[in-house]
């Protein structure tokens, strides 16, 4: 027997659901406004202490004098016509926090069950919809709670099944959750997504104290690089070495070589980084920070792959540099080293290059949902956005010249945020072969083992004996000569 | 004193402006010497003129009616600025580059350091050349001369660009000169210049240029296999025919320095 989501049964459900989310929300005192009909739900408020006014959308006066705390919506929610009700609520309304929730529609499980089982289709809106609807009428979430159905819906295997819905979540990050209850209230203008600007090129700048003394050669290297249009949306943490006017000066000076539109975001490490994804404005994402440099073509040449193929994202070859401080303080550098090697960019890459995030071009307008979200850097931590991508879009890997350049070690072992294990791949099965066969092939070549000692030496050498390294690779030239 | 040349051919009006703005910052920077900046054209018409008075009203702008080549363009400015006895300093500004807010100040204050200063480069950015130099000294093989800074008393013992040389290898010929002469080259790491032709595209144009350049500095430096082997790879490109100069015997200081080992790096390269 197949549970199909959308029925009666999940419709009283949401009104369990739905009655504990209000009681969790309100507080004694409250003056509770019930749109619709659910007496068990007046009944546990008055219980409260609340004042509750019961009635519908239709009688906006009424509601007005009443003036309350919250305004509750009841019953199912239809997707035509909910972003009206929502709105005039509001309008009527406008300081009351509306609490509402719904079935929904765009679940994984319940879209697998109509795919696979025939079961009909969950009527009202999705979560993805509902969204939309909020930022169209001035109100933003200010609390999200979501139940999931365990009960098996298909007669898919229950991994399979998982897979899947897992999969969908990845791009979808609400397609897991069955019941979505929502707190919203008015928004501010600053609660609203940026608003994305075809072509235009969002570069998000971390500038954390490790590196600020590198921060100008690397807006210098941005302001020259061909791509337009650019922005940079700069992100500092708040430190006490930090000096706003510092960077900003930095941005200001170079805007008048190449002009471009900047912002700056600062504040206590934590959720800068989210803030500048939010903020910006571009239909094409880059994240960079200012230990890097990025050569004039890198933006340019990573869109364009972007605008003539299909693919999300992009990633170039960087290098990584070699140097050692001089006695007048700058960087001396022995040798570059590029990175990823190899003409095929790996998804152990990501984990074994951290610094690859600084090397990506996303294309939002080909991600739909996809969460964006990424922690601050922090020592020892990398960000999963990379992994995360390339394990549902295959990314475009610009296998050339390193177009950009790393100028100081990366750490040794970086962890990933906590869930990236789990992460389910979207691949062809081909390329999946492909990337074994090159693994089974690099693990059990000489010439690679022999390649690796000898990159191994070449290292050690050059660091611990210069002069010496120095002399044997004069030596070398000379004979290969 | 300094003077900084600016030898234009056919330039795009957004590099033009991107060095003129550059050229501000740099003259806002604490610690520039006075800088006077002199525009020679090289293009079949003076149809920048109108440009770089737009830019810069007070612009000094020098039509040549011909191209001169690189070299012999630069000579003339040169010559002109030293004959001023307030120049302590040239520099060759290339119209492509972008000299960094603080690169000429740093130039002159590296050609300050103790030592008798030939040549001074801008360190290319982003992408750094390869060619080695001493992290202490600074000295270099040879100097670049995208952004180079030539010292009075260079000028007067050793002289410009050697005008054979059109356009390529002229900046190495006069490094070799300067060091054979006793002087000081250098790079100044801190004197940023945004210059990279890496993923500039190749054209026969270019590659014959480089290689009749190299072919010229190979006999002059009596270097005869490396002179053919550049000749045949110019003919090899459709290059007109010339005549190589005589094969000529450079001086045991000259034949010291020069590197022809290196193919077109003329020195051992970092990476």
């Amino acid at each position: 027997m197949v549970s199909t989501l959308g029925t009666q049964t999940k419709a009283e459900g949401l009104g369990v659901h739905l009655r504990a989310f209000v009681l969790g929300r309100v507080a004694p005192g409250g003056r509770i406004a019930v749109v619709g009909k659910d007496e068990g739900l007046a009944q546990a408020l008055s219980a409260l202490g609340c004042s509750v006014w019961e009635g519908d959308a239709s009688e906006p006066e009424a509601l007005r004098r009443f003036a309350p705390t919250h305004v509750v919506l009841v019953g199912t929610l239809q997707s035509e016509g909910l972003e009206a009700l929502l709105g005039s609520l509001h309008a009527m309304v406008p300081e009351a926090e509306l609490l509402l929730g719904f079935v929904n529609a765009g679940a994984a499980g319940a879209l697998l069950a109509t795919l696979i089982e025939g079961a009909p289709a969950r009527q009202g809106p999705s979560e993805a919809g509902l969204l939309r609807a909020l930022s169209r009428c001035d109100l933003r979430v200010v609390h999200r709670e979501a139940r999931t159905d365990s009960a098996p819906r298909s007669s898919l295997a229950p991994g399979t099944a998982r897979a899947l819905v897992q999969l969908l979540s990845q791009i979808e990050p609400g397609a897991g959750d069955d019941v979505l209850l929502y707190a919203l209230a008015r928004a501010s203008a600053d609660d609203h997504p940026a608003s994305r600007e075809p072509g235009l090129l969002s570069i998000v700048l971390w500038n954390g104290p490790e590196h600020r003394h590198l921060f100008d050669e690397a807006v210098f290297s941005i302001a020259c690089q061909r791509y337009r249009p650019f922005e940079i949306i700069l992100v500092e943490p708040a430190d006490s070495t930090a000096a706003a006017e510092d960077a900003v000066r930095t941005l200001e000076t170079y805007r008048r070589i190449e002009d471009f539109a900047f912002q700056r975001i600062s504040g206590p490490p934590g959720r800068l980084m989210e803030e500048a994804i939010r903020r910006a404005r571009g239909q094409y994402l880059a994240f960079f920070e200012a230990s890097g440099l990025v050569y004039p073509g890198h933006f340019e040449k990573l869109i364009q792959a972007l605008r003539e193929g299909e693919a999300a994202w992009a990633v170039s070859r960087a290098f990584r540099r070699v140097a050692r401080t001089a006695p007048g303080g700058e960087d001396y550098i022995d040798t570059k080293i590029p990175f990823p090697l190899g003409d095929h960019l790996e998804l152990a890459h990501f984990r074994e290059h951290p610094w690859l995030l600084r090397v990506l071009a996303i294309d939002r307008n080909r991600i739909a949902s996809f969460p964006l979200h990424m922690p601050d850097p922090a020592p020892g931590q990398a960000a999963a956005l990379p992994l995360r991508l390339a394990a549902v879009f295959e990314p475009l890997f610009l296998n050339g010249l390193a177009t950009c350049e790393q100028r100081r070690p990366e750490a040794a072992l970086a962890a990933l945020e906590p869930g990236t294990e789990a992460l389910r791949v979207l691949r062809a099965l081909h390329a999946l072969e492909q990337a074994m066969a090159r693994a089974r092939e690099a693990g059990q070549s000489t010439k690679g083992l022999r390649h690796r000692a000898l990159d191994e030496l070449n290292s050690r050498l050059r660091h611990w004996a210069p002069w010496v390294h120095r002399a044997l690779r004069s030596t070398a030239a000379r004979w290969l000569k | 004193m300094l003077w900084a040349g600016i030898v234009l051919y056919q330039n795009a009006p957004r590099e033009l402006e991107r060095l003129c703005a550059a050229l501000r910052l740099n003259q806002e920077t604490p610690g520039t010497p006075a800088l006077r900046v002199v525009w020679w054209d090289n293009s079949p018409t003076d149809a920048l003129r109108a440009e770089l008075t737009r830019l810069d009203p007070g612009a000094d702008y020098r039509f040549s009616g011909a191209n001169l080549g690189f070299g012999a363009a630069h000579n003339r400015v040169m010559k002109e600025a030293f004959a001023s006895p307030s120049t302590r300093y040239y520099v060759c500004v290339n119209p492509d580059g972008v000299p960094h807010p603080r690169c000429f100040a740093e130039l002159s204050a590296e050609a300050e350091r103790p030592g008798r200063t030939g040549l001074v480069e801008a360190l290319l950015f982003p992408d750094e050349h390869p060619k080695p130099y001493d992290p202490v000294t600074h000295e270099t093989p040879w100097c670049s001369g995208c952004v180079l800074l030539l010292t009075r008393a260079m000028y007067q013992e050793v002289g410009g660009f050697d005008e054979r040389l059109f356009m390529y290898c002229e900046d190495v010929d006069l490094s070799w000169r300067a060091r054979a002469a006793g002087f000081s080259i250098r790079v100044a790491p801190r004197a940023l210049v945004h210059h990279y032709t890496v993923d500039r595209e190749i054209t026969p144009r270019r590659e014959m240029s480089v290689r009749r350049s190299a072919a010229i500095l190979g006999a002059k430096y009596g270097n005869a296999a490396f002179a053919q082997e550049r000749m045949r790879e110019y003919q090899a490109l459709g290059g007109e025919p010339f005549s190589l100069p005589v094969m000529e015997r450079p001086s045991s200081a000259l034949a010291r320095v020069a590197d022809f080992q290196h193919h077109f790096m003329f020195a051992e390269r970092r990476w």
